[in-house]
């Protein structure tokens, strides 16, 4: 529902007045705006990525038909994602007085065969999913609640509570959801000071990857004096595999901005720069769809309700570097600049964008405070650790059953995450390792997951928990495959400026393609030759950690490091025996044609690309070792399994 | 405010402000550096002064971390070593083997480092795409596969000459310094005055030294070679050869080019002497409006590239080097049906450009043959197997055999300043010399003004070096036309003595002692003034009589594409 439903005086009304002032009509629409209510059938298409992926827009217009054609009565929304990656495109409806049905994955064809249901008051039971608990409504018999499915009971829904049930692009159902409460108060009612006291109680940390408690950088920034004083909200996620900070952008755009905006109330920055990703236009269109309806609200601009602030918000689109996502580098690409990090001190917070105190929030970290403001300090320590209070989202990826956007609270241990939130490893293959933190992250174990989600804990494990990017990974996986990922992403996306970085990573880089590729021509010596490799990987990552300039670089090393450490003998099979365990390096594996199995077809020998298999028709063939790239196209084609490998 | 702090269990003293890197420098003790520059703000990229700090988990760079009280450095440790000498090796890892054949080669700080930190094995090899040569420009060669991207010629080229020619470009392992828009170096905007080539640390940058053509001419039996010789470059051979005696050094050099193979050689001073005179006519012949020096080739390409709206106020007089050119073709008789070839010896870069430019280029006889700089000269004499130490003081040849103190000067910024100041003086007052005491520093740069007052008018000049700071001088004069009446231009700082010609040193005093000697030197000279060089009275009184003599000595700039 949008802004119409809502006119300008009354949203502005229902924000800077307590719910006891509000008048009757006023809460009767909130009411209609939370969906507590509705006078005819609603039915919502979830609009999040992987819901457009799998057609969400395809289902659209096909119940947009479907209503046409029967000429039915009913309100056509959209929601935002609801996290949950498997069974996308969601369609939710919502009958007078029932409980509201999460139905999925609804492609265009059973379109009809729901909404038939739905119009006679009968679920199709397999289709539905899960239903929403509301007091004002029956629920429906048969069907589980929302917090019953597994995938969703094992996570705390703080921060994303609002995520699959309101349309992000209406500032009024924001509104409708206490939206923009608490910064209008703190601008009211609270002084700076106040503010960052507050966050310092709730013991808030950033959530950009380091952990730095939110307060204290605050506090260096409002400790400057400066004229001027700049935030920065940093959206500029680009790790493979993380998708938390584009998923907060696209679901909920009215949170971060009011994030922001307390934020820049409280370190007195009247300008505030929010720097997206440009690479992903959805969730920018989103951001940038908010800005104008919250400017047309006059929650930015000048003299905001009066309280005398100004507020100016920018949003910038990055250069599309990785690296543009690390504070400075970020700085000096906002100023116009090659996207390149310096040398700290001085920090940002005291001397950063065009030379004023700024402050680098990244979006997660903003997107915590109005919760901390309307419900209290205390009731954020409620959650999580004492170390690190609160929630974490996490974007769990990789070979789980369930995949999606997860709320958990610190102190999970990563054990319940895979397990009980992400429904172990699907196929019924066995867990092999776990990577988190992108490609400045590490690889961990078996044995470590019974570590718990914690900024001080994984500090101490020497982990970095980077943007939340949780890849679980199989039996099927190659670690050294994995780590020459991770490894090539960092050395093209490295910056080039300082010489460990740039250099070393293309070195290791090197050093893994040896191993896990078929030498040249195998020498006697190779195979030592490839091990003094590993142990030069080993020093070089000692020294590009030791010395590199920003955090890309000195944490780089890690997922190789931990892999050697974990999985050395993975590194040994390929180095020795020239064996990829998981199959994936096809590159070390030899292909042979079994004489005895072999019938003379010439099918192989026709299919080869590079003419390496030689043979007299109705005679066993046979491959050309030097020739053969290891594409395996020949072992495709023979009907009879006489190629092989070894 | 001054402390100590510990180093290697040391105590040295710190100034308050600085960095580990300055107070360790100060102590005494050598940190190897490869991007570090003096006078500019530390990048912190290449990562060799990385030293231990107690405290911190990872090593420090000293090049940007401030002093602190508390400090206990430690600058030589096993671990930091160890870090230094894989930084070298991962740069030869990726790093062309043909040191033999590299420009560079015993002058590298690669190498240097390779040597220094003792790295006596290839344990890393690693591939880079190949790159290719640009070879566009008529003064310096870029060869991309040498570089590692230490950034020292970005910096100089934006900061210093405002040019902005090379840039970083690409990312990752894809990351390398090229021009603008990657076109070669003679389609974009750089002035060719070889800063560049002078901060490069390996052969990325280099100039091209045309040694080859200067050998086949001057074995050609139908030229009558020819050397015109500026005061810096006989300077900076005397700093080569550790010769004190700098007159001498000078004439020594005409000896050892007589044994070249030049028939005679000329001193460009009393060039200079006759371009300050003609520039002194036109000031007096002006009303009111400021006039820019044209001695500085890359000055001009700068103007033309960036101030078009100024080539009306820039003196249409040719430099010095294009004088001797033009004159030496028309004065010098052909003998023996030998056609003269001139060499211009100079300490920058910018005059080989200057030479090709199309207008000192009349179809088949260009003003000057080859430029050769200081630096190639002293590989040419060494080529020819001479010993500086053996050779005979010898005169310059005539017409250009005598300079005054002014024409000396020419190579140090304010030098043409000063010169045409007092030249202006004398013709105003029909024959006075300036008072002594004169040149005032404006502004803490590189900016210096001189002024008198003749019959109630006050003359103001000026001079500026440094292409970025001479950029941002002149925007500034904007809103005050004719306020100073001469304003001098060198593109690089401190000018010619600073040129990107010369011998690659690696002393930071070496600025500082070549403007003492030339000074010291000029000032020994008898003939105090330009107007007293009686030579160029001769020689201007031959030009009156010659058809459209006059004209010879004046060009026109055009506006350039700014790329």
């Amino acid at each position: 529902m949008s802004l119409q439903a809502m006119n300008r005086e009354t949203a502005r009304r229902i924000i800077a007045l307590p719910p006891s002032k509000i008048t009757r009509e006023e809460q009767d629409l909130l009411l209609l705006l939370r969906r507590d209510r509705c006078t005819i059938p609603v039915i919502l298409v979830s609009e999040s990525r992987p819901a457009r992926v799998s057609g969400s827009n395809a289902t659209y217009s096909a119940i947009a038909d479907y209503i046409s054609e029967n000429n039915l009565s009913v309100e056509l929304g959209r929601c935002s994602g609801k996290g949950f990656q498997q069974n996308e495109p969601f369609v939710d409806v919502q009958l007078p007085g029932k409980s509201r049905v999460t139905f999925g994955p609804v492609s265009p064809e059973i379109v009809p065969l729901i909404l038939d249901g739905m119009i006679n008051k009968a679920i199709p039971m397999e289709y539905a999913l899960w239903q929403y608990r509301n007091p004002m409504h029956e629920p429906w018999d048969g069907v589980p609640f929302f917090d019953e499915i597994p995938y969703f009971s094992g996570q705390v829904r703080k921060l994303t509570r609002n995520f699959g049930l309101s349309d992000p692009a209406s500032v009024a159902e924001y509104i409708a959801r206490d939206g923009y409460k608490a910064f209008v108060k703190a601008i009211s009612n609270y002084t700076a000071a106040d503010i960052t006291e507050l966050v310092e109680q709730s013991g808030l940390r950033g959530r950009g990857g380091a952990g730095y408690p939110t307060a204290q950088k605050w506090q260096v920034a409002r400790n400057t004096l400066s004229d001027q004083k700049y935030l920065i909200c940093n959206a500029d996620e680009s790790d493979p595999g993380a998708f938390t900070d584009k998923a907060l952008l696209e679901r909920e755009p009215h949170k971060v901005i009011e994030g922001v905006a307390i934020a820049a109330y409280a370190i007195g920055a009247s300008m505030v720069f929010i720097y997206v990703n440009a690479s992903d236009s959805y969730s920018t269109d989103c951001i940038e769809h908010a800005l104008s309806e919250a400017a047309a609200l006059g929650l930015t601009g000048e003299n905001i309700f009066d309280s005398g602030f100004n507020l100016k918000v920018q949003l910038v689109r990055s250069a599309g570097a990785y690296i543009c996502g690390e504070e400075t580098a970020l700085i000096n690409n906002l100023q116009g600049k090659r996207a390149i990090p310096r040398q700290k001190p001085p920090y940002p917070s005291e001397k950063g964008l065009f030379g004023k105190p700024t402050v680098v929030n990244n979006v997660e970290t903003l997107f915590n405070l109005p919760d901390i403001l309307n419900y209290g300090p205390q009731w954020y320590r409620n959650t999580g650790t004492p170390d690190s209070p609160g929630t974490k989202i996490l974007s769990l990826t990789g070979k789980l059953k369930y995949q999606g956007l997860v709320e958990v609270p610190f102190g999970i241990t990563l054990n319940d995450l895979v397990t009980k939130i992400g429904g172990g490893i699907r196929n019924g293959k066995q867990f092999k390792a776990l990577q988190i933190g992108g490609p400045a992250g590490r690889c961990i174990g078996h044995e470590g997951l019974q570590l718990k989600l914690d900024y001080k804990t994984f500090a101490e494990a020497g982990i970095f928990l980077g943007s939340g990017g949780v890849v679980v990974l199989d039996e099927e996986n190659c670690m050294v495959d994995v780590a020459r990922y991770f490894l090539r992403f960092i050395s093209r996306e490295s910056c080039g400026k300082c010489i460990p970085c740039r250099e070393g990573s293309r070195r290791m880089l090197d050093i893994l393609n040896a191993i896990s590729h078929r030498p040249e021509q195998g020498a006697s010596h190779e195979p030592l030759e490839r091990f003094k490799g590993v142990m030069t990987l080993e020093s070089l990552a000692e020294v590009i950690k030791d010395t590199s300039l920003c955090g890309l670089g000195k944490t780089a090393p890690d997922t190789v490091l931990s892999t050697l450490r974990l999985f050395r003998e993975e590194y040994e099979e390929h180095i020795f025996e020239r064996k990829c365990r998981a199959g994936v390096c096809t590159d070390l594996q030899t292909y042979y044609i079994d004489m005895e199995a072999c019938t003379g077809c010439t099918a192989c020998a026709k299919k080869c690309p590079v003419n390496a298999i030689i043979g007299t028709p109705r005679q066993p063939f046979f491959i050309i070792e030097q020739k053969c790239t290891g594409c395996g196209i020949c072992m495709e084609t023979c009907k009879f399994s006489a190629v092989k490998t070894r | 405010m001054n402390f100590f702090i510990t180093v290697n269990n040391r105590e040295i003293e710190a100034v308050k402000g600085e960095t580990i890197l300055q107070a360790l420098k100060r102590a005494g003790i050598s940190i190897p550096t490869l991007c570090n520059m003096e006078g500019f703000t530390p990048t912190g990229a290449c990562r060799l002064c990385m030293v231990e700090v107690k405290g911190r988990e990872g090593l420090v760079p000293s090049c940007s971390q401030p002093v602190e009280e508390w400090m206990e450095v430690k600058t030589h440790t096993p671990r930091v070593i160890k870090a230094r000498r894989m930084i070298v090796e991962l740069l030869l890892a990726s790093h062309p083997d043909d040191c033999l054949y590299c420009e560079r080669n015993c002058h590298c700080e690669l190498q240097n480092l390779a040597f220094e930190l003792n790295v006596r094995e290839r344990k890393q090899s690693s591939r880079r795409p190949a790159m290719v040569k640009d070879l566009s420009s008529p003064a310096i060669t870029r060869d991309p596969s040498k570089c590692i991207l230490c950034g020292r010629c970005v910096r100089i080229c934006e900061e210093v000459m405002g040019c902005s020619s090379l840039e970083f470009s690409g990312k990752g392992d894809a990351s390398r310094i090229d021009t603008l828009g990657g076109r070669g170096l003679n389609a974009t905007s750089c002035i060719a005055c070889g800063q560049c080539v002078m901060v490069c640390p390996t052969g990325a940058l280099y100039e091209k030294k045309k040694l080859a053509e200067l050998q086949i001419a001057l074995g050609n039996p139908g030229l009558h070679p020819v050397a015109v010789v500026d005061p810096v470059v006989s300077l900076s051979l005397a700093d080569v050869y550790g010769n004190r005696n700098l007159r001498q050094s000078a004439r020594q050099l005409n000896n050892l080019l007589k044994r070249c193979g030049f028939r005679e050689v000329y001193d460009y001073a009393a060039l200079q002497d006759l371009y300050v005179r003609k520039t002194a006519e036109e000031l007096t012949r002006a009303e009111g409006s400021t006039i820019y020096s044209s001695n500085c080739p890359a000055w001009i390409k700068y103007a033309e590239q960036y101030l078009p709206e100024l080539l009306p106020c820039i003196s249409k007089l040719k430099s010095p080097s294009q004088l001797a050119g033009t004159l030496l073709k028309k004065l010098l008789p052909e003998k023996d049906g030998t056609k003269p070839f001139v060499v211009s010896f100079s300490p920058c870069t910018a005059r080989k450009y200057e030479s090709r430019r199309r207008e000192f280029n009349p179809v088949g006889e260009p003003e000057i043959d080859l430029v050769i700089t200081a630096r190639a000269l002293e590989q040419y004499v060494v080529l020819n197997g001479m010993d500086p130490a053996t050779a005979e003081a010898e005169e310059f040849n005539k017409p250009f055999q005598t300079s005054s103190m002014y024409g000396e000067l020419g190579g140090v910024s304010g030098g043409t300043m000063e010169a045409v100041a007092a030249e202006t003086y004398f013709r105003l007052t029909g024959g006075k010399d300036l008072p002594s005491g004169r040149l005032k520093k404006v502004k803490p740069g590189k900016i210096r003004e001189l002024v008198f007052d003749h019959a109630g008018e006050t003359w103001r000049f000026a001079s500026v070096s440094g292409m970025a700071e001479a950029a941002g001088f002149i925007e500034e004069l904007s809103g005050k036309p004719g306020y100073y009446r001469y304003i001098e231009v060198m593109a690089c700082p401190n000018g010619c003595i600073n040129g990107g010609g010369l011998p690659i040193l690696n002393d930071d005093n070496i600025l500082k002692n070549r403007q003492k000697q030339l000074t010291e030197l000029a000032e020994k000279n008898a003939l105090a003034c330009s107007n007293r060089n009686r030579t160029i009275d001769e020689l201007l009184s031959e030009l009156a009589k010659m058809d459209g003599g006059e004209q010879l000595l004046y060009t026109a700039y055009e506006p350039g594409k700014t790329v």
